[in-house]
This record gives structure tokens, C-alpha cells and sequence, in this order.
């Protein structure tokens, strides 16, 4: 029966008003998966210690897969040319199989008709595997708030960090790609699969 | 085939001397354009009272639907804006938001200005809903923002003349003509420039009507 | 619209295009017909033409001077041109004049947007001022009234408020003050704005100087989502667009519809929308565990609603499950609960809290209703207003009263408490509360004894109205002086004015056949317009004022114990073989429990949709309430009875579902959804068709239209209705289908008045015609469409 809305205020067997309203957010809020909580890292000091060098390791080499969907990847290809260069990063090999990636850039609006395909490819992806929704369009729908957009990445894939921007500038996408390196290294868990929240499939999208 | 490697071998030495092109983006920032369009910001008037009256034009004129406005009444004990009107609640998507710049040309009072605020991302897409809190500028300072830099003329760092300036036909005029436009004076003013009141006048000296 | 013959027709020319309109029109009328905008500020369609703005200038040929096309009258061959230079200068000059003191404060003005001044200036403006001067500045804003404030500065002085509140309100309220350049509008401290048509001066107030409390900076117009709907809020049913700005309801306009509401809306229907805003509202379904509600997931509220009902019936048998239905509801849900418990659980228990008329005849059932129409009103000679109060139930049907008295109406007020209308009116009577039903008698008494029986119908039935005569006898009204408080020659000299009127419409409370006295109101006062004449031609008509938005069609669709849709009743063999092959049911023979019996304890399963019983009745009765086995209460709001349920299912308001609405005048009209419904409630058919498919019901409604069809299909009364047969205007039942439109979209024809022949074919209405409650020709011919 779709999402369960998160209830507030009224806790089973509780004695307070039972009858007042349960949910206070206005009509147009998207339900949206719970914020991921920080996971505690029980582990001795030797293994955190080996996390961390994982996680540096691979925050410096994020291999992006190639998803260009519209006039975003432009600036991304911009990105990555020699102004920008985003091999300082090491950043700089754009995969063509997603085998091959743990970085999805989604640049540009995702129409509802290529979503399954952005969503195999992100299941293609071996773990670990990050998401950046670079743009407005990628982000929530952008201007294009209409039937054949998705309204955000996010309803298909989990998103780990949001590029404004229509289109971002190079210089906004790296700060970007920054803000994820350093998300890596603190080891923040990326949000819950939206897929696995909402119970929904995307046709073709269990390969 | 030799000739050939030298020839690019020539382009490679070349090179060598100069300075790399790359920007050190993280710890060197590059120059922006004068009109560059960032972030947007509310302003003050000197007094301290905001600029914006809450009029929901920018929001009539955003095409993308990012701002949202909830309007009130001034009291004489909390006064916000000069005025009748204020604005309650002030939030701008920058998610949505395509950084167009119209809501600033629509502001009647010069409120609210894209500045180069860029380094936006976040990981919580809840995070880039900014609220007017955020937005407006700090108490004490009054400042006017990138307006001053769309009422002038273009900036001379425009690396290439401003498109239908080129004294070269490039169609721009034949197309307004097409659709019944062309003969229409050129939009170089904005609303809160000082007004001629000819509306002949493009502002463009020099220019052959 | 019929056709106009053509010797009334003047033919003309204006910006060089021929049009042809009727003798009297205006040019500005004339250009609106050919679509071409005159621009007017102090005109208005609805009132007399004043001249006043000189805005709508256009030039006519052998005129020395620009004329004002809202006040010069059309002549044969008149050659109008609205588009030279003389009249686009003389336009400018007149905005220029406007705007030297209108203040430029557009962006914070809540008229802003949707303003006359502003548009016509961008449009026929000069675009600059000579007048480099300070403007006039005042105190503002005023309150005129408790929800209406004043700008002076931004008064252009047309005075359409003034004029409104004069002519059309006739009420106390705004007026012109001082001369010249000081003229502004102001109000009498001795006669306050407190009319409950003042918001009408909102919306024509052509600039923002005239602006409502509720609306004040709320929204501006291109953030608002307009749908054209119709009010819920009284059984006038008037036609509005309500504005919507994401999730909430901020105003409703009028849309005109002449037939209905003449382009007015009351200030309820305008700014009483709390309770669809209100943060109180229902949000997910609530189950009682332990004790106390708690929040549940849709389906499994559904899932226990219609199990623990099967269960009821299959244990205590269909008789021990019982529905209470709504008047506010639309045609759409009433139609289905009955049928849910009829064909679904197998039982006639179904009732709505206002009940049906009691009949005069014992198994006679009648669908009262009002045999004239709103718009009928303007034609009456005589009304007469027994025991009402639309000023205050049924605003608009006031205002074209208010018409109708302009047009040369005689009103007379029968009511126990005093009225907004005594001022205007030709009598005023006042009687002791709860004796309306002895005072029809006393008329019927009154035209029956002094041999005032008039036209064709007490012609030809002699015995009858010998019989009535006899029936009503001892009511004399000397006798019911004595008990009702009431001046007998009075009384007498109203009855021979109702039986010497050239037309008369008889309007008498839907409440007041509650009244102990009132059990035989409706019979008499049908008996009485019978035999006076004044029936079956518009302007001549008797009928109740309903109480709720949809108490007609809650009757209509069969929400009664004894009545099927239409009603046609339950005890009719045709008529529940006929239904219950569409429903795929077998139904019931015997009329089912009445709205008391069930509250009295008759049933062990009680769901009540859209009632709230609990605050209507006694302690006593309230233990009954308490001791249901279950209760599903399915609302809006946690009310008085549903805090006593087992299951509240949250429904939403009329705002937020399609449907159709049935007004005091038999119109049925369409309701449309102008916002997303609350989440997590859903509307009530939805809810409906969720517990019927819960039940194992193969309902695969999908849309109300879908639903509204099948009522077209089985529903002789609105045999043809659907969602694109009733188009934007509604008609009046009894409906028949029409023919298609060129484009192919259907049509159903509507009756503005009913006949006694309209009577006669269908349900038998009383006593008089000696006619029992069978079904007559028109019920055979729907059924012969089903079968």
C-alpha cells in the first residue's frame, strides 16, 4: 500500500490525545527515505585503522561511470579536461561499464522511460558504489516538473551528494566530488536504497 | 611521417614554457565574470529593514517554482520592511532553482540578488531549501549585490562582443523580425536603472535606430 | 436560449464587423458578443448603467463627441469603432486622470494581478504621466466592515460598491461621500456594513481598494489554482471557482451562473472555509485497540470494517447492520452507500438524519422538492415566506428574492423570528415557534371555505377539494390564532393575496416538516398552490428550502428506508428486480429501520458516514450510541460520534473529489476536485469502494463519473446525467438525455418547473390527486432500458 507516512505524536498504548492530527507536513513534501544513521564501527583499533586507509584509498581513485543524460555532461566533460582536470582527484577514469565504476555522476534530467536503465546500471556497479546527482534536473526534477521526469535521482537510486546548478559549473561539481571524498573518509554510510524503502521495482531494473 | 612527429612535437615544446591551465580549484579560485550568478541573497536598507515586501513576483516570474512565499502585515511594534507588507516565510529551492537570475530583474525593490556564493552541495537534499533566515544578508550590512553589475553595460571582459553587436549578420534580427518583433527596441534596461522615460531609448549610446 | 425573432433584433457595425443584438443592448454588450474589449470600471453587468468613469469610450459615426458605449444604447445601422486614435486618446486621458492619485503599490496590493486598472492600463494606458505631482495619501487601511477593509488611496471612485449595496443588496452598507475630487466611499457609523452579501464589493471593486480580512497578503492571483466548482456550504448550490495555493483553500470567487446565483456569492461560501484548512482534520484511519483509537494502515481498516459487518449480518442477519448516510455528500457516495447496504449487505437500513418528508398519505412517498426555480423568482408576483429564513440558510436564494421585489414582487413573511427581508416586505406576520404546519392549514382552510379555488386543476376535480375542504375545517384561522399567535385577518387577507396573485411562489423551510405541527406541511402547502393556480409555470411554484448542500440529492439517491434511487419504493417488485439486476443483488421487500430506530438501538452495526448523530441527540439516547457492538464512523473531523467509534476512516471535503451536488432547486450540478486530497485521507466513494471490494463486491468504479453514468443509466430522475452531459451549468431534475452537441459530447435537458402531469407520470405527491404511490409511465420506460 505505498510508503508508510512516519507517524509522529502517537505511540502505541500511550495516553495522550489519541484523536489529534498525526501528521503535520504540508501536501507537498515528498516522503522521503529516513536519513541514514552513522553506524557504529565496534571494531578494534587495528581494523579501524585499516578502515580508514580503505576509506582514503577510495575516496582518491573514485572511478566515475559514464552517465551523461543531458546538457549537464557537458560541464562534467569540462570537468574532466584540462582546466579542471579532475584527475587531481583521481577521478579522471570515466569507465564506459559500469563494472568497472563506483561513481555515478547522473548529469541531466532522468526521463521516467530511462529510469530502469539508470537503475540496472547502478545495480551493475560493484560495492562499494557511490551516486552524485549533478543539477537541478538530476537532483529534483528541476524546471521540468512534469509527468515524463523523474523528480529526483533519488526516488531511483540512493543519492549521496546533491550538485545544484542548471548546469553546475566545473567548479561547483568539484566541490561536489570534494564533499563526497570527504564523506568517504568519515565513513558516512550513503541513505537507504529508495527501492528497498518504498517496496517498488522498476521494470528490468533486477539485472 | 617524421615531418610528423616533429611538427607535434614542435606544439608540445611550445607549450612546455607556459603557465598550465589548470585552476588549483579547491585552493585557487578562479576570477568570476562580473554577471556570474550564484547563490541568491536578501538585502537591507541602511535602517536595517529588510528590502523585500514580499510581492510574489519572483516567484510569479522563477520558472522553475523554487521560491515560495508566505506574505504578512508590518505592525507598528514589529516592523520588518517599510511598508504594509513583509515576507513571512522566504524559501528558495536552490535544488530547483536554475540560477536564471528573473526573480532579481522582477524584484520592484532590488531585494534579492544572485550573488557568487557557488559551493552549494550538500548530501541532504532538505539542506539547499534555504530559508530567509539564511538568505538575508547579515544585520548592519546594506549592501545592493550584483544589481550594479547588470545595470551597467557589459562588462569588457566579455571575451566576444555581445551576440547582434557584431556589425555581421547572425540572424538575430531576422528571426525577431519573423515572429513580429523586430521592430522592437532592444531590452538593455532594467526596471530599477534610472528611468529616461523614453522607451525608445536602449540605453546603448551611439546606436542607429 | 431561444431565438430571438428578428424584428427585435438591431443590426450594427463595430471595428467594421456586423452583429445583430436585441433591441436595448448596450454597444458595450455588443462588443462583448463580437469579442472585443471595452474596457468599463463603473459598469457592471448586473446593476443599471451609471456613465461615471468614462472609460469606455468608443466613437460612433455622426456623434461630435466620443460616447460611453456602457450607457449609449444601440440603434439600427450604427457604425461604432472602438479602435481609432480619438478613442485610444481618449482612453489614455481618462487612465492618466485615474492613476494621478492611484498610489503604484501594485506589488504589496492584494488586488494586484487580477485588477482592472492594472490590465486596462498596460492595455489602452498611456504608458507615462504629465502629472509629476505627490499623490494624495490617506489613513489606511479602514475596516468597513467585520471582513472588508478600505483603501482610499486606491479608490477610482466608480461606485460599483455603493450601487451594489443600494440596489442589488438593498441593504445598509457602503456609500458615496463628499463631492468633487473628494468623493470616497464610506459607511454610515449609525448603519454598519454588515451584510452577508458584502463580499461581492470585493470582487468588483475594480482596483484594490476594497479588500478582504481573510485574504489580506495571503497569495497573489498567478499562485492560485482556479477551478470552476460549486459551493458546499448551503443548498443553493452556487456556482464558484475556488482558489487553492498548494494546500489550502484560500477564497472562493463567484462564476457565474444565471441560473443560480446571478453572478453572486454570499461571504460564506466566499471566506468560510475554515473547516477544510482546519489542522484538525483526519489524517489516517483510526482502529480502537485497548480502549482507545489508534492510527491503522487503510487496508487493514477496510479489511476489519467489512469483516466485523459480514460477520454482524451473517450472525444476527441483514437486519442488525444499519447505515446512517450524509447530506453533504455528494449524489455520487450517497448512491453508493445504499447500495452497499443494500446490495452489498442485504439490508434497507439506511436513513440520513433529516429523514424524508412525512408523507400525507400513509405509503405515498414524495419528492418534495421545489416545483419552481431560483431564477423562476424574478417572474412570482406574490412570495410568500413561511417559517424560512434564506437570508441566513440560503443567502443568494435571498438575493434574487431581493430581485424579484426590484421586478415588482409583493413578498410576505410568515416566520416566527424577525427577518433581513421585513423591511422590503409587503407583509410581515410573526407566530409563536413549531405551529408553521397549522398556518398552511389555516390558508388551505382559508382558499378551500371562501371558494378562492382557482384554475384547472381544482376545475376538474370538484370532490377533491371538497374533500381537502373538509379535511382542513376546524383550522380556521381564528382557531390557529390562538395557538400560533398569529393575527387572523391577517392571515385570511394573505390567503386571498395567494389566491388572487397573478403568480406565487410558496417557499417554506426544510425544517420546519420536523415540527410537530408540520408532519402534513409539505402535502397542504403543494395542496395549496395547487388549488390557487399558482403551479406549473415558471414564477409560479411552491417548495423547502433545504438545509444542506445536498439534501435533495441525499434523498434522491435513495439514502431512505423504504425508498430505492429515484424514489421508487423498496416494497416496489418491478423497481428491485429492475436495480437489482444492475447491482447483481438480490434486495429487500421491507422498508428497513428509520435514522431514530437505529439510534434507538435497532441495529448491533451501525456506519455512519458524513453524520454526526451524536450531537443531535439526548443523553439518554447516547448510551444506545455507546452500546453499538460496532461502529464505523467515516468523517472529516473526530466528532462527537466518532470518538465513540470503532473505526473512523478519514474522508475529505467537496474540495478535494469530483462529483455532483443536487441544489434546493433540483439542479444537479458537477463538483470538481481543485486540490490534492489530504494524504492520507481518501474521499468517500473510495472508501466506499474499498469496503465493498473488502466484502468480496465486484465494484470496479474507478472514477465518480463512472458512478454518475451508472446513476444516469438507473435513476429515472436523472436518467442521461453524466459527468460530460451536465457540462459546466448542471440542469434540474427530472433529467432527460438530450441530444449530442456537433462535437459529440452529450447533453441532458433539465425541467426548470415541474407540471402536476410531471407528478402524476411519476410518484403520486399527495393526497389530492387520489393517485397511489405506483410507478407511472416515465419509471417504465427507464426500466425497459435496463431489462
Amino acid at each position: 500500500m505505498g510508503i508508510d507516512l512516519d507517524i509522529h505524536g502517537i505511540q502505541p498504548g500511550e495516553q495522550t490525545n489519541p484523536w489529534a492530527p498525526v501528521q503535520y507536513v504540508s501536501n507537498t513534501q515528498t516522503p522521503r527515505a529516513p536519513r541514514a544513521i552513522d553506524r557504529p564501527d565496534g571494531f578494534g583499533v587495528l581494523l579501524t585503522q585499516v578502515n580508514k586507509i580503505l576509506d582514503w584509498s577510495r575516496s582518491s581513485s573514485l572511478w566515475p561511470a559514464t552517465f551523461g543524460l543531458a546538457c549537464c555532461a557537458i560541464e562534467m566533460m569540462s570537468t574532466s579536461a584540462s582546466r579542471w582536470d579532475i584527475s587531481r582527484f583521481g577521478a579522471e577514469v570515466f569507465r564506459a561499464s559500469p563494472r568497472q565504476a563506483d561513481l555515478m555522476i547522473v548529469a541531466g534530467r532522468l526521463s521516467v522511460k530511462m529510469a530502469p536503465v539508470l537503475r540496472r546500471i547502478y545495480d551493475q556497479m560493484p560495492e562499494p558504489k557511490w551516486v552524485l546527482s549533478m543539477g537541478a534536473c538530476a537532483s529534483c526534477g528541476g524546471v521540468f516538473n512534469n509527468y515524463a521526469i523523474i523528480q529526483g535521482v533519488d526516488k531511483v537510486v540512493p543519492v549521496d551528494v546533491y550538485v545544484p546548478g542548471c548546469p553546475p559549473t566545473p567548479d561547483m561539481l568539484l566541490h561536489g566530488l570534494n564533499l563526497l571524498q570527504e564523506k568517504i573518509r568519515k565513513h558516512i554510510p550513503s541513505p537507504p536504497d529508495p527501492l528497498a524503502v518504498t517496496g517498488q521495482k522498476y521494470l528490468g531494473s533486477e539485472g | 611521417m617524421a615531418m610528423d612527429i616533429i611538427k607535434g612535437l614542435n606544439t608540445t615544446l611550445r607549450e612546455l614554457g607556459k603557465k598550465p591551465t589548470t585552476v588549483s580549484y579547491p585552493e585557487e579560485k578562479r576570477p568570476l565574470p562580473a554577471r556570474f550568478r550564484g547563490r541568491h541573497v536578501l538585502h537591507r536598507y541602511e535602517n536595517g529593514l529588510e528590502r523585500c515586501v514580499g510581492c510574489f513576483l519572483c516567484a510569479g516570474a522563477c520558472p522553475a517554482d523554487a521560491i515560495y512565499i508566505e506574505a504578512a502585515e508590518n505592525s507598528e511594534e514589529q516592523r520588518v520592511s517599510p511598508g504594509e507588507r513583509y515576507a513571512r516565510v522566504f524559501d528558495v529551492n536552490l535544488l530547483r532553482c536554475i540560477f536564471c537570475g528573473y526573480c532579481e530583474q522582477a524584484c520592484p525593490t532590488g531585494a534579492i540578488t544572485l550573488e557568487r556564493i557557488y559551493e552549494l552541495s550538500v548530501t541532504h537534499p532538505e539542506d539547499l531549501v534555504y530559508h530567509k533566515e539564511q538568505l538575508l544578508e547579515p544585520l548592519g550590512s546594506a549592501t545592493r549585490g550584483s544589481l550594479d553589475a547588470w545595470v551597467a553595460p557589459a562588462p569588457d571582459q566579455t571575451p566576444t562582443p555581445l551576440p547582434g553587436r557584431q556589425g555581421f549578420f547572425d540572424g538575430l534580427e531576422a528571426s525577431a523580425a519573423a515572429v513580429g518583433q523586430g521592430d522592437l527596441p532592444a531590452e538593455t534596461e532594467i526596471m530599477i536603472a534610472g528611468d529616461t522615460g523614453d522607451p525608445h531609448d536602449t540605453g546603448v549610446a551611439g546606436e542607429e535606430k | 436560449m431561444a431565438e430571438q425573432p428578428r424584428e427585435d433584433l438591431v443590426n450594427l457595425t463595430i471595428d467594421g464587423r456586423p452583429v445583430s443584438v436585441p433591441k436595448g443592448s448596450l454597444i458595450w454588450a455588443a462588443a462583448r458578443k463580437l469579442g472585443i474589449e471595452i474596457p468599463i470600471y463603473c459598469y457592471h453587468p448586473k446593476m443599471e448603467p451609471l456613465g461615471a468613469c468614462r472609460m469606455c469610450f468608443v466613437a460612433v459615426e455622426k456623434m461630435p463627441k466620443l460616447a460611453t458605449a456602457c450607457t449609449t444604447v444601440v440603434t439600427e445601422g450604427m457604425v461604432v469603432r472602438t479602435d481609432t486614435p480619438a478613442v485610444k486618446k481618449g482612453r489614455q486621458g481618462t487612465l492618466e486622470f485615474l492613476l494621478i492619485n492611484h498610489p503604484l503599490d501594485c506589488p504589496v496590493c492584494d488586488k494586484g494581478g487580477e485588477c482592472d486598472l492594472q490590465d486596462f492600463t498596460l492595455r489602452h494606458g498611456p504608458g507615462g504621466s504629465r502629472f509629476d505631482v505627490s499623490k494624495r495619501h490617506f489613513a489606511k487601511p479602514i475596516p468597513v466592515s467585520e471582513q472588508i477593509l478600505l483603501d482610499r488611496e486606491r479608490c477610482i471612485a466608480c461606485q460599483r460598491c455603493a450601487r451594489f449595496c443600494q440596489s442589488v443588496a438593498m441593504e445598509d452598507g457602503l456609500a458615496m461621500q463628499e463631492r468633487g475630487f473628494r468623493t470616497e466611499v464610506g459607511v454610515d457609523p449609525a448603519a454598519p456594513f454588515d451584510s452577508i452579501f458584502s463580499g461581492n464589493v470585493v470582487e468588483m471593486c475594480p482596483v484594490g481598494a476594497l479588500t478582504a480580512k481573510s485574504y489580506r497578503f495571503v497569495s497573489r492571483p498567478w499562485e492560485l489554482k482556479k477551478t470552476g466548482s460549486v459551493c458546499g456550504l448551503c443548498s443553493v448550490g452556487c456556482n464558484v471557482r475556488v482558489d487553492v495555493r498548494v494546500d489550502k483553500v484560500l477564497r472562493q470567487y463567484s462564476r457565474p451562473n444565471d441560473d443560480v446565483d446571478d453572478g453572486w456569492l454570499c461571504d460564506r461560501g466566499r471566506w468560510e472555509l475554515d473547516a477544510i484548512n482546519s489542522q484538525e482534520r483526519l489524517r489516517t484511519p483510526l482502529i480502537r485497540k485497548d480502549g482507545l483509537l489508534q492510527p491503522a494502515s487503510w487496508d487493514e481498516a477496510m479489511r476489519l470494517v467489512a469483516g466485523r459487518l459480514r460477520e454482524i449480518a451473517e450472525r444476527d442477519g441483514p437486519g442488525a447492520v444499519g447505515g446512517i448516510g450524509s447530506t453533504h455528500t455528494t449524489n455520487e457516495e450517497a448512491y453508493l452507500f445504499q447500495k452497499l447496504l443494500r446490495a452489498g449487505l442485504g439490508t434497507n437500513n439506511v436513513d440520513h438524519h433529516h429523514g424524508r418528508f412525512p408523507a400525507a398519505a400513509p405509503g405515498a412517498v414524495l419528492p418534495w422538492a421545489w416545483t419552481d426555480s431560483i431564477a423562476g423568482l424574478e417572474r412570482a408576483s406574490d412570495i410568500l415566506i413561511l417559517g424560512a429564513d434564506p437570508y441566513h440558510r440560503q443567502p443568494i436564494v435571498d438575493l434574487r428574492i431581493r430581485k424579484a421585489i426590484r421586478a415588482g414582487a409583493r413578498v410576505h413573511i410568515v416566520t416566527p423570528e424577525p427577518n433581513r427581508l421585513d423591511r422590503l416586505a409587503a407583509t410581515v406576520l410573526r407566530y409563536t415557534p413549531g405551529h408553521t404546519g397549522e398556518i398552511a392549514r389555516a390558508l388551505l382552510n382559508v382558499v378551500t371555505a371562501e371558494g378562492l379555488t382557482r384554475g384547472e386543476f381544482a376545475a376538474q376535480r370538484a370532490a377533491t377539494v371538497e374533500a381537502r375542504r373538509a379535511s382542513v375545517a376546524n383550522d380556521t384561522p381564528e382557531q390557529v390564532a390562538e395557538t400560533a399567535g398569529i393575527e387572523s385577518a391577517a392571515l385570511r387577507a394573505l390567503a386571498r393575496d395567494l389566491a388572487g396573485a397573478e403568480a406565487a411562489v410558496i417557499l417554506y423551510d426544510e425544517m420546519a416538516t420536523r415540527e410537530p405541527s408540520g408532519a402534513t406541511l409539505a402535502a397542504d402547502l403543494l395542496d395549496l398552490a395547487l388549488l390557487t393556480g399558482n403551479f406549473g409555470r415558471p414564477g409560479a411554484g411552491v417548495g423547502p428550502l433545504m438545509e444542506d448542500n445536498n439534501s435533495l440529492g441525499a434523498r434522491d439517491m435513495g439514502l431512505l428506508p423504504d425508498t430505492l434511487p429515484g424514489y421508487r419504493l423498496v416494497a416496489d417488485q418491478d423497481a428491485r428486480a429492475a436495480l437489482g439486476a444492475v447491482w447483481g443483488a438480490t434486495l429487500v421487500g421491507e422498508p428497513g429501520q428509520t435514522y431514530e430506530e437505529m439510534l434507538g438501538g435497532g441495529v448491533k452495526a451501525l456506519y455512519v458516514l458524513g453524520a454526526d448523530p451524536a450531537r443531535h441527540l439526548a443523553d439518554a439516547q447516547l448510551t444506545h450510541l455507546n452500546g453499538f457492538e460496532f461502529l464505523v464512523v467515516q468523517d472529516m473531523f473526530l466528532t462527537e460520534t466518532a470518538r465513540r467509534a470503532d473505526v473512523v476512516l478519514p474522508a475529505v471535503a467537496y474540495t478535494e473529489k469530483d462529483g455532483s451536488f443536487t441544489n434546493t432547486e433540483r439542479r444537479v450540478q458537477r463538483v470538481r476536485q481543485a486540490m490534492q486530497p489530504l494524504p492520507g485521507a481518501k474521499a468517500d466513494w473510495e472508501i466506499l469502494v474499498g469496503v465493498a471490494r473488502a466484502l468480496g463486491l465486484s465494484w470496479r468504479y474507478l472514477t465518480p463519473a463512472e458512478i454518475l453514468s451508472e446513476i444516469g443509466r438507473t435513476v429515472p430522475l436523472y436518467a442521461g446525467a453524466s459527468r460530460r452531459a451536465l457540462g459546466e451549468l448542471g440542469a434540474c431534475w427530472p433529467l432527460s438525455p438530450g441530444a449530442r452537441t456537433p462535437e459529440g459530447r452529450p447533453t441532458v435537458s433539465g425541467s426548470p418547473f415541474l407540471t402536476w402531469e410531471m407528478f402524476e407520470r411519476g410518484v403520486a405527491p399527495s393526497g389530492v390527486s387520489g393517485a397511489t404511490g405506483a410507478a407511472g409511465p416515465e419509471l417504465a420506460v427507464a426500466r425497459g432500458r435496463e431489462e
